[in-house]
């Protein structure tokens, strides 16, 4: 894997029972950048991003990670807490806001004073402060969804695979997470946006990746 | 109608009296079936959680089979552990049989079926999302498996809850390996299928109120949780 590139994937391919929902040959993601994944239902755009994240395995092809030339099915294992993918629907775990957000830290056995601040600052952020102590599964969608990228960003993660993450949301949810997704590009998040939609393409700044029927065109 | 109410009169009054025996029988009740609940926990957690988020090779099997052990009658694993603990078997040398370890065997095999089971179902409909969230926000699988069953903790307790009541009220397996013997081995329920065949129904109804007493508070306090499991 190149330096300036964040993920590297060759000869990727998935099957589900016989068929092949992956059949991607090559794909780089350089760092910094924002791609959009375009596609209608069913093109393989959620498979791809959760195989980039390494929640799924694919049955052939190689990831490259900039520590080490290992070649592997499997995403490698540091991507995990550093290669985020952020579900269509979020899912809250049980908790307040701040639950949430410490989920992650906790994980890399953050101290306390360390969480704390970097969740005030966080919630900051997202706007979401008034939120702090509200039961995270409470939220409506769009609040959900923010919540979701705020427990992303506390993280200071390397690459975000977001899934139609506008989706089911009313306007002013959307307004507010292009948004996020615009700060966290002008602070250098790398990002690659699943949609089906149109819309997505005129808000974000970025490149345009086509899929069909697991394959980019 | 008079004399089985007197009966249950004097039973009630046995309880509160404190007899010896009879509060005897009810901790070795406890003692043997909270002890197989807790051994029997995690090991049937992680087999439901494998069961349902795994794909590996002898699933289906692994659930039919759980779903058949579930099923034998309580007698035939007293059975199988005697002749397994007896002078000629296999582990005869572990002196094992009518004690109280060999009862708690005997109900962790039996409760281990139906808590995989149970289990597996509140796993299976509980949100795949969360296991998926812990994992890609960093956290090891093992960890992520902690937080899914912390997610889903109030469906899995019932389904503890219920592999407890299952055993508590177990009579073959315990009568078969304990051996009923007074302040070592004998339990509600073989308690009571001796007293009432010595013809002493006081303390058979003393001990029957403590068991359905406590099938109720569990029953109630399962519904309850089952309850808030679905809040979403
Ligand atoms: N767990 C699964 N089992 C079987 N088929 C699946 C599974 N997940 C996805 N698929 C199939 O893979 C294809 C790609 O799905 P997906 O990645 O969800 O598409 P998209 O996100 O673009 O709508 C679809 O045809 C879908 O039916
Ligand atoms: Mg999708």
């Amino acid at each position: 894997m190149k330096p300036f590139e964040v993920s590297n994937i060759q000869d990727l391919r998935l099957f589900r029972g016989k068929r092949l929902v992956l059949d991607i040959p090559h794909l780089a993601i350089k760092l910094g950048t924002v791609t959009i994944l375009s596609g209608p239902n069913g093109s393989g755009k959620t498979t791809l991003l959760k195989v980039l994240a390494g929640l799924i395995k694919a049955d052939e092809g190689t990831f490259k990670s900039a520590t080490q030339e290992i070649s592997s099915t499997t995403a490698p294992k540091e991507f995990s807490g550093s290669h985020l993918y952020l579900h269509q629907v979020a899912y809250m775990f049980s908790g307040t806001v701040v639950d949430n957000l410490a989920f992650g830290l906790k994980q890399r056995k953050y101290d306390s004073s360390t969480i704390k601040s970097k969740i005030k600052q966080t919630l900051e952020w997202a706007s979401l402060t008034h939120l702090a102590y509200r039961e995270a599964k409470s939220l409506s969608t769009g609040e959900q969804h923010q919540v979701a990228l705020a427990r992303a960003r506390i993280l200071e993660p390397q690459l975000l695979l977001l899934d139609e993450t506008t989706a089911h949301m009313d306007k002013s949810a959307r307004i507010r997470t292009y948004q996020l997704i615009k700060d966290l590009q002008n602070d250098g998040v790398t990002m690659l946006f699943a949609t089906h939609e149109e819309e997505s393409q005129h808000e974000l700044d970025g490149a345009t990746l086509r899929i069909a029927n697991g394959k980019l065109l | 109608m008079i004399e089985s109410e007197s009966a249950i009169f004097a039973a009630i009054r046995l309880l509160i009296s404190g007899d010896q025996a009879v509060w005897s029988i009810i901790g070795v009740s406890f003692a043997v079936s909270l002890r197989a609940v807790l051994i029997a926990s995690p090991f049937a957690l992680c087999i439901a959680f494998l069961l349902a988020y795994k794909s590996f090779i002898g699933r289906r099997f692994l659930l039919t089979l759980v779903n058949t052990l579930m099923s034998v009658p309580t007698v035939v694993v007293g059975l199988t552990i005697y002749l397994v603990l007896s002078r000629n078997g296999i582990g005869a040398d572990l002196h094992l049989l009518f004690t109280q370890t060999a009862m708690i065997i005997g109900q962790v095999l039996i409760c281990t079926p139906l808590i995989i089971a149970m289990a597996h179902s509140t796993f299976q409909s509980g949100d795949q999302k969360a296991y998926e969230t812990a994992k890609t926000l960093g956290a090891s699988p093992l960890a992520s498996m902690l937080t899914v069953i912390k997610e889903l903790r109030f469906g899995l307790l019932a389904a503890l809850i219920a592999g407890f009541s299952r055993i508590i009220a177990e009579v073959g397996c315990s009568m078969m390996v304990g051996g009923n013997i007074l302040d070592r081995t004998r339990n509600i329920p073989t308690a009571i299928a001796l007293e009432t065949s010595k013809g002493e129904f006081i303390i058979g109804i003393a001990l029957g109120i403590v068991l359905v007493s406590l099938t109720m508070i569990l029953n109630v306090v399962l519904n309850y949780f089952q309850g808030s499991g679905e809040i979403k």
